[in-house]
C-alpha cells in the first residue's frame, strides 16, 4: 500500500469509515499476527491482536500522523498490549523470537533451508532480550530504524548498533553450530 | 552470508509473514468497536439533545436581554433580574433594583432642589426599602439613610412613612401587608441602626428601627414611638432570615 493511500485511509479511519478501518486491518494484520507471534506465542497472539485493533479504535482521536504512519501507531500499541500480557503472566519465555523463522518461512524454503533455520532460530534465542526486539521489530514490521527507536524509546543510533550486534551474534551462533 | 545487509534480508525473507487475511470474527469484532465508538460521537443520545436544547433556550432568554443590557446600559427587565437572581447570578434582586433606582431619584431631587419632588422621591424611597428583606435593607442603609436625612434637612419634614423593620422579611407593619405606612405630617423622624458594623449575614445581626410619629389628632405634644428590633438569629445573611422582630410602641403626651 503507497504511502498516500494509507494516509488518505487513515483520516478516513479518524472519521469513523469502516470501510477504512478494515482495508487497513487488512493490510497490516499478516505483520501484526507474526510479531504477536514473535512476543506471545501463537495461541495468544490473536488476542493481542484484537486487543491492539480494539485500543486503536478508541484512540483513533489521539493518532497523529508521523513518519512511520498509521502501522507504526499500531505496532506501538501491540508491543505494549504484548508488555501487559508479559507481565501479568510473568513470564518470558525467548525462544517464542524463533517462531517467526519458522512459523512464515514457505513449506519448500523450510525444507531446504532447514539447517540454517533451526541453527538460526537456537541463535535468536541466544540473543540479549532488547536486541531480539530490535531485531524482531526490524525484521517483522518492516519500520525502518527510525521508527523502532521511538517504539522503543531508543535513538535510531542505538537501534542500529543493535541490530549489527544481534546480527553479529547470530552469524558467529550460526557458524558455531555448522 | 558475508554482510549485515546480506544477513539481514534474508532474515527478513524468512520473517515475512504470508499475505493471510485477518478471521471474520476479529473483523466483525473491529467493525462493533467503530460503530460503537463513532455513532456515540456523531449522534447525541436523547437526553444529551434536550439538554443541550435546553441550555440553549436557557441562554437565549437570559443571555439575550442581558447582553442587550450590557450593550445598551438600559435596566434588566424584571422578569429576566429576577430569573438571574434566582439562579444565583450576582444580580440584584427587583425589590433592590427598584430601591436603588428610587435612591437614584431621590438624589436627582435633592439636586434640583424641588423639595416636592424631594418629599414625593423620598417616600417613594421609604416604600421601596419597606419592600426589602433586612439583610438587603442593611445593605443599602447607609446610603438611603444619609439621603432621606439630606430629605429631611432640605425639605425641614420627614417625607413620608417609617421605614418599618420585618422579620419574615416579606411585609411591613408587623401586620404581614405589604401597605407602606400612610404619609404623616412633618414630625416623623426615623432613625435606623444596623448592629455588626452594618453588614449582611454577621452573626447576631441585629438592626433597629426607631420611628417617632406625631398623634392622628396632631395635638403637638402627643406623639408615637415605634421602636422595632429585629434579630437575625441564624446569620444567614441577606435573604430575610428567620430571625424575631420586637416591635414596641410607646405613645406620650405632654
Amino acid at each position: 500500500m503507497e504511502i498516500e493511500e494509507q494516509r488518505e485511509l487513515a483520516d478516513a479511519a479518524k472519521k469513523g469509515d469502516p470501510d477504512a478501518w478494515e482495508r487497513l486491518y487488512r493490510y497490516v494484520y499478516p505483520r501484526l499476527r507474526a510479531y504477536a507471534v514473535a512476543r506471545v506465542g501463537a495461541s495468544t497472539a490473536e488476542d493481542m491482536v484484537n486487543e491492539t485493533m480494539a485500543r486503536a479504535v478508541a484512540g483513533i482521536g489521539k493518532f497523529r500522523w508521523s513518519g512511520g504512519g498509521f502501522d507504526a501507531w499500531l505496532f506501538g500499541i501491540l508491543r505494549h498490549v504484548c508488555l501487559e500480557h508479559h507481565r501479568k503472566s510473568r513470564s518470558v519465555d525467548p525462544s517464542r523470537f524463533t517462531e517467526i523463522c519458522i512459523n512464515y518461512a514457505e513449506p519448500g524454503e523450510a525444507l531446504e533451508l532447514e539447517a540454517d533455520v533451526e541453527a538460526i532460530r537456537r541463535a535468536f534465542a541466544n540473543l540479549e532480550e532488547s536486541d531480539r526486539e530490535i531485531l524482531a521489530l526490524r525484521l517483522i514490521s518492516g519500520l525502518p530504524s527510525e521508527e523502532v527507536a521511538r517504539l522503543v524509546g531508543k535513538s535510531a543510533g542505538a537501534v542500529r548498533t543493535a541490530q549489527s550486534r544481534a546480527l553479529a551474534s547470530l552469524r558467529a551462533l550460526v557458524r558455531l553450530e555448522q | 552470508m558475508t554482510s549485515d545487509e546480506e544477513l539481514f534480508e534474508e532474515l527478513r525473507r524468512l520473517a515475512r509473514p504470508p499475505a493471510i487475511d485477518p478471521p471474520q470474527e476479529s473483523l466483525d469484532a473491529l467493525h462493533r468497536a467503530v460503530t460503537r465508538q463513532f455513532a456515540g460521537a456523531a449522534r447525541p443520545r436523547w437526553w444529551q439533545q434536550k439538554i443541550a436544547v435546553g441550555g440553549a433556550v436557557f441562554g437565549l432568554i437570559l443571555g439575550a436581554p442581558a447582553a442587550a443590557f450590557a450593550i445598551s446600559g438600559s435596566p434588566l427587565p424584571d422578569p429576566v433580574r429576577s430569573a438571574l437572581h434566582d439562579v444565583g447570578l450576582p444580580v440584584d434582586s427587583v425589590d433592590v433594583a427598584d430601591a436603588r433606582s428610587a435612591e437614584s431619584h431621590l438624589e436627582k431631587a435633592l439636586r434640583s432642589g424641588d423639595t416636592a419632588a424631594v418629599s414625593r422621591a423620598a417616600a417613594h424611597l421609604q416604600e421601596c426599602l419597606a419592600e426589602l428583606d433586612r439583610g438587603d435593607r442593611n445593605r443599602m442603609a447607609p446610603r438611603a439613610d444619609a439621603l432621606l436625612q439630606d430629605a429631611t434637612s432640605n425639605t425641614g419634614s420627614s417625607p413620608g412613612g417609617p421605614i418599618v423593620s420585618r422579620g419574615d422579611g416579606s411585609s411591613n407593619s408587623g401586620s404581614g401587608d405589604r401597605s407602606t405606612v400612610p404619609s404623616l405630617p412633618a414630625t416623623t423622624t426615623t432613625t435606623t441602626a444596623t448592629h455588626d458594623g452594618g453588614t449582611q449575614g454577621g452573626d447576631g445581626d441585629q438592626s433597629t428601627t426607631t420611628t417617632t410619629t406625631p398623634s392622628a389628632s396632631g395635638s403637638p405634644g402627643d406623639q408615637t414611638t415605634t421602636t422595632t428590633v429585629a434579630h437575625d438569629g441564624d446569620g444567614g445573611g441577606g435573604s430575610g432570615g428567620d430571625g424575631a422582630t420586637t416591635t414596641t410602641t410607646t405613645k406620650s403626651s405632654d
